[in-house]
């Protein structure tokens, strides 16, 4: 019958060296810490690259006529739009040949000639015809905005129809002119509204986060993994302490391997979690987020970390194989978990694979007990 | 002659150890799996994804105006919401669309409540410009409805669907042609899954640096070297590590011109002298091989965020 009571004192034997490995401890947590947190900024920042959006130039003649001010107005709605700043870059010619020379000299794409009376032939169904010249219309950038072209005057067709529709059901039901008024304006406003007040019907999200965090909590979460793998550099020599002769002289009290495993697994929890409580702070501090209650639900991460590092060290026979062991062994659970690079810009494989190993589960645990649910 | 007895002797030495030997078959496997790997063919198509939350008539509609107007963009139904995010995320799609519940029945009584949310990446360049078209076509499609919501006289409201649908697609009211010519040519290039031959090599070349370091030290701390002189002793030293870099840098040169990367090739080469150079500086300030034992992790760690990093960035 195994004597319990020496398994409990063997285990309180482990917790007292603990003792001196604390300052290591810390010392080595602020500096892996900070390798793996600055690495992690760095990634957050730089994993979806800003893309360098190239601009289209374009040339627009508006001539000095009765419609300038209500051109001038459709074209400020056309410039304030997000699309407009987006894709095209507008200037203005003061005489119909400037617009041309630009066009020859090849600093525009198009060029917009607008004809006199425009937008009151809008208004009365003349629609006059609008010049459009370009100089070459097979790069991508001019298929993007002719798409934006085609679209804008999409919204402008569909708003005619509308009222078009509307002013000649009234008329056929003899309806009286004030009314028709009232309701052409109704109907103008509508249309308006559901195609240029885009932002009631339109929200923008940036899909950078990864599941409830931002993608920069979620590397600081990957960090704070990382950094406890690796406190098992510190800890082999600790964990793997036992020699061939204390070994045997554990063997006579009837403890074997697994004993001594499961005292080091229980000593190795408070060590871990002491390396976490700094990564706690300093993660709080740069982030300016204080969540208490994550020094109680961290618990599960760290019993798998402290597992995993017990069994690499029993695998290992030297200090030497089993950090080098930790080293691999983290990076590809990291690797795997989404710590290194998101999940979804891992290959389909890595992802089916990420079920099977606890990188995943780690770093949501962590990024749930620093930053919240 | 002596130094090519100990070249030999040390290589031969560093050949019979498990982890060298892993290290080596590593690079090998990745190039292996590299130069196995199919060709992929990479489109310059620009996709959107779109992932509606209900069943409804207008999606169709919307996506047969999509159809009509020869938008150049490739619009597709994701089957749920986790794929429209991965697809943006991945940058399989440009910009991904979410359409919620009720929401062209929202817009058609210009309610505001549940609207539509665009996800991109700040490497989406023309996500908005995008969305006007998939706008101007949810416009067309809701407009008949828009038009008897806002008129609000229900025996009216065939005779103004009818207006309307003859307007939108006649010709008096205003469109542009297409200024472009036909569709937009797609571009198919073929390319090959990057795998980190270089950067794998990179990595094991200054380890093995240090691991030609390490075994030095170990022997030096038995007291081996105790008789030679200085310049002797550093020559052995300078051994140790040559003999347990090369067959590293030797291997990954092999590796990167079978990959066809060479000029990667040269770089690799001038990164073992440094390597090499950096192990012996190294010794400078580590003397004992228990010290370099426990801060080797922490070099290595080093490294593999600043390969990895530079390959990133």
């Amino acid at each position: 019958m195994y004597n319990n009571k020496f398994f409990l004192n063997l285990t309180v034997a482990n917790l007292k060296r603990l003792k001196n490995y604390i300052l290591p401890i810390f010392i080595s947590i602020v500096i892996i810490l900070s390798i793996c947190a600055g690495a992690g900024i760095i990634i957050s920042k730089n994993i979806y690259k800003a893309g360098v959006s190239s601009k289209v130039s374009i040339a627009y003649y508006l001539p000095d006529d009765e419609d300038k001010k209500a051109n001038n107005f459709g074209l400020n709605i056309i410039k304030e739009m997000e699309s407009t700043k987006e894709v095209v870059n507008l200037i203005q010619v003061d005489n119909i040949d400037d617009g041309y020379e630009l066009l020859e000299k090849g600093d525009v794409l198009y060029y917009i000639i607008v004809p006199e009376s425009f937008f009151s032939g809008i208004m009365d169904s003349t629609n006059p015809e609008l010049t459009i010249l370009f100089r070459d219309n097979s790069q991508i950038t001019a298929y993007i905005s002719n798409e934006l072209f085609c679209s804008y005057a999409r919204y402008l067709g569909v708003a005619q129809a509308g009222v078009y529709s509307a002013l000649d059901t009234l008329r056929i039901h003899e309806t009286d002119s004030d009314e028709r008024k009232s309701i052409q304006k109704l109907v103008n406003m509508s249309y308006l509204d559901r195609s240029l007040n885009k932002d009631a019907y339109f929200d923008k999200i940036e899909a950078t986060a990864e599941g409830n965090h931002s993608l920069l909590e979620h590397y600081m979460a990957s960090a704070v993994m990382l950094s406890l793998f690796f406190i098992a550099f510190v800890m082999m020599p600790y964990l793997q302490g036992y020699n061939k002769g204390l070994i045997t002289k554990l063997n006579t009290y009837k403890t074997n391997s697994f004993h001594i495993f499961a005292s080091n697994f229980i000593a190795s929890i408070p060590a871990v979690y002491v390396a976490f409580v700094p990564c706690f702070i300093i993660i709080s501090i740069i982030t300016k987020s204080f969540n208490p209650l994550g020094l109680i639900w961290i618990l599960p991460s760290i019993l798998i970390i402290s597992l995993l590092i017990n069994i690499i060290s029993s695998l290992c026979n030297n200090q030497f194989t089993a950090n080098m062991a930790v080293l691999v062994f983290t990076l590809i659970i990291a690797y795997v978990g989404g710590g290194i690079l998101p999940q979804a810009m891992l290959p389909e494989a890595v992802n089916d694979f990420s079920t099977f190993l606890p990188g995943e589960y780690i770093i949501t645990n962590i990024a749930n007990s620093l930053f919240g649910l | 002659m002596n130094f090519f007895n100990r070249f030999f002797v040390f290589t031969k030495r560093i050949f019979s150890r498990k982890s060298y030997i892993i290290m080596l078959l590593t690079i090998i496997a990745l190039t292996t799996v590299y130069t196995c790997l199919p060709e992929k063919k990479q489109s310059s198509q620009i996709r959107v994804a779109i992932y509606c939350d209900y069943d409804t008539d207008y999606m169709e509609e919307t996506f047969r105006c999509l159809d009509d107007i020869n938008t150049m963009y490739d619009f597709y139904i994701t089957s749920d919401m986790d794929h429209l995010l991965t697809d943006v995320k991945s940058g399989y799609a440009h910009c991904g669309f979410y359409i919620p519940d009720m929401f062209f029945e929202n817009y058609i009584t210009g309610l505001p409540d549940s609207p539509m949310i665009m996800y991109d990446t700040p490497s989406s360049t023309m996500s908005s410009a995008i969305s006007e078209s998939l706008f101007s076509c949810i416009l067309k499609v809701c407009s008949p409805e828009i038009l008897t919501v806002v008129v609000d006289k229900p025996e009216y409201n065939q005779e103004l669907i009818n207006g309307i649908t003859s307007y939108l697609y006649g010709d008096e009211v205003f469109t542009i042609e297409s200024l472009t010519g036909g569709e937009y040519n797609y571009k198919d290039e073929t390319y090959k899954i990057n795998i980190p031959v270089y950067e794998t090599s990179l990595i094991l070349i200054f380890f093995s640096s240090l691991l030609g370091l390490l075994i030095f030290m170990q022997d030096s701390e038995k007291n081996i070297y105790v008789a030679l002189s200085v310049k002797e002793t550093f020559t052995i030293k300078f051994t140790n590590i040559l003999t347990a870099v090369l067959p590293i840098t030797g291997t990954g040169m092999i590796c990167l011109l079978v990959m066809n990367s060479l000029p990667q090739i040269l770089s690799l080469f001038v990164f073992s002298i440094v390597a090499i150079l950096g192990s012996l500086l190294i010794n400078i300030f580590i003397r004992k091989s228990t010290l370099l034992l426990k801060v080797l992790p922490l070099i290595m760690l080093i490294l593999i965020v600043f390969v990895f990093l530079n390959s990133l960035i």
